[in-house]
């Protein structure tokens, strides 16, 4: 009996930026997709949105008569957990907040077919910690994908002791089908390439906290010598109360409570002024007035030694984080290179920048 | 790699604005090619995935969308004549759009 098992139907649970961006990348792949909503009212702006998209697609050419069609047959939007059953795989990708998913898992337990394997698709929650083992029977794992999906080419797929291998086999061809590059991780060492990045985001924040740089040069720097997007901008796009909660979830999974206080300072100064981003129009830049898209610290000129020094210790923590990772056994240095390459959208991964550098 | 002629311009920048009145449901008069499109009317990153891949499909261009997202984060795209003004370079220069560094 073969270990693998083919994935035909998918049930995305979450209508929001990463749920949505699941569902449209994996629309061309003729899967039998359930798309799960929180209430009738969200799945009617989902429809809407949808049959709009079916409607521009057809008229440009990018799909034909009979494609539409199948398409049309081959995805229900819902409200209702009853309609996941058929699903061989669940990727849920509701807000990250561990009690909400903890309720969510308890709540698809009982409507699953025992096969389901069932994902979740947190950027900083461990599948383990979200169900009940006595509840729920299928196996549980990590499926964390990366926005815009369609331009990161890596998949973290997060294991534990519990996982079967036919399951991961199961899981890892699943990735080959949807053209995406898969980094397993056992959930000791879980999401990698974020806690790779939060150490230049830490230092980032301390070094603004220095009150010598702005957050704009912060990121101009990071932009031109360690990858694009810098952090705060980052920060911004990903929506700060979202970084937040990720970032408290990171220590409490680490032994040192106080590692990320420096960046945890930092965005719930933000949150406590409702300044949460691109989404709220503010947050480490002002996204409302034109006049003030420089960043919200008037510039100094700290003279490019401190500069550079500065660059320097950006430049350490990312690398050495990146070396601690490969050190023990998680990577291979082959592969975080390119993970790292596409996470960031970068030309040069960690390595490429020590080598470079003689760091 | 597609030719462009005088009508090229305006054919994108129709494309453009029927892609965000209907997407961002905003009336046309609204648009102007100083619109931001985040900011003023809502738009997203996904949206600009879709429009691009809108313009691979009507000039049959040989462009990865990889090799725009390098360009992008290079040369950010706020603005609606912004946008069009890339999508004139992508028409033009497809894949080799990256050595406009």
């Amino acid at each position: 009996m073969p270990l693998n098992r083919k994935i035909k139907s998918i049930g995305i649970i979450g209508s929001g930026k990463l749920g949505t961006d699941i569902f449209y990348y994996l629309l061309p792949f003729n899967f039998y997709l359930v798309w799960k909503c929180i209430d009738a009212d969200e799945c009617e702006r989902i429809e809407s949105t949808f049959q709009k998209k079916l409607t521009r697609q057809l008229k440009c050419g990018i799909i034909g008569d009979l494609a539409l069609e199948k398409i049309k047959k081959s995805v229900v939007i819902t409200s209702s957990n009853n309609d996941l059953f058929p699903c061989d795989l669940i990727i849920e990708c509701i807000w990250e907040n561990k009690l909400q998913k903890q309720n969510l898992f308890h709540e698809i337990a009982d409507v699953v077919n025992k096969r389901c394997i069932i994902a979740s698709n947190s950027s900083s929650i461990n599948p383990s910690e979200l169900v009940d083992e006595t509840k729920i029977l299928n196996d549980v794992i990590g499926l964390h994908f990366f926005y815009p999906i369609m331009l990161k080419n890596i998949v973290e797929i997060l294991k534990n002791e519990q996982t079967t291998t036919e399951t991961m086999i199961t899981i890892v061809d699943f990735c080959s089908i949807i053209q995406k590059k898969p980094l397993i991780l056992n959930e000791k060492h879980s999401f990698i390439l974020n806690k790779l990045f939060l150490e230049v985001q830490n230092e980032a924040c301390k070094i603004y906290a220095e009150g010598e740089l702005s957050y704009k040069q912060i990121d101009e720097l990071i932009n031109t010598n360690l990858f694009p997007g810098g952090v705060f901008s980052f920060f911004d796009q990903v929506g700060i109360d979202i970084m937040l909660e990720s970032v408290k979830n990171y220590t409490e999974q680490s032994e040192d409570k106080n590692k990320y206080q420096s960046i945890i300072n930092e965005l719930e100064n933000k949150c406590s002024k409702n300044m949460l981003g691109l989404k709220t129009r503010s947050g480490f830049y002002n996204y409302s007035d034109d006049t003030d898209k420089e960043g919200m610290v008037s510039e100094n000129d700290p003279g490019n030694n401190y500069v550079q020094g500065i660059l320097l210790r950006l430049k350490t923590v990312y690398i050495e984080k990146a070396r601690q990772i490969v050190d023990e056994g998680i990577c291979s240095e082959a592969l975080l290179e390119f993970a790292a390459k596409e996470y960031m959208n970068a030309d040069e991964g960690p390595f490429t920048i020590a080598r470079k550098f003689n760091i | 790699m597609a030719k462009i002629n005088d009508n090229t311009r305006n054919e994108v920048k129709q494309t453009v604005y029927d892609f965000f009145t209907e997407e961002c449901e905003v009336d046309a008069s609204a648009l102007n090619e100083n619109t931001n499109i985040i900011s003023d009317i809502d738009g997203d990153s996904l949206m600009f995935l879709e429009l691009i891949e809108i313009f691979k499909k009507k000039y049959n261009l040989n462009i990865e969308l990889k090799t725009i997202g390098k360009y992008v984060v290079k040369h950010p795209v706020e603005t609606i004549g912004q946008l069009i003004d890339m999508t004139m370079l992508i028409i033009e220069h497809e894949n080799n759009i990256i050595a406009f560094d």
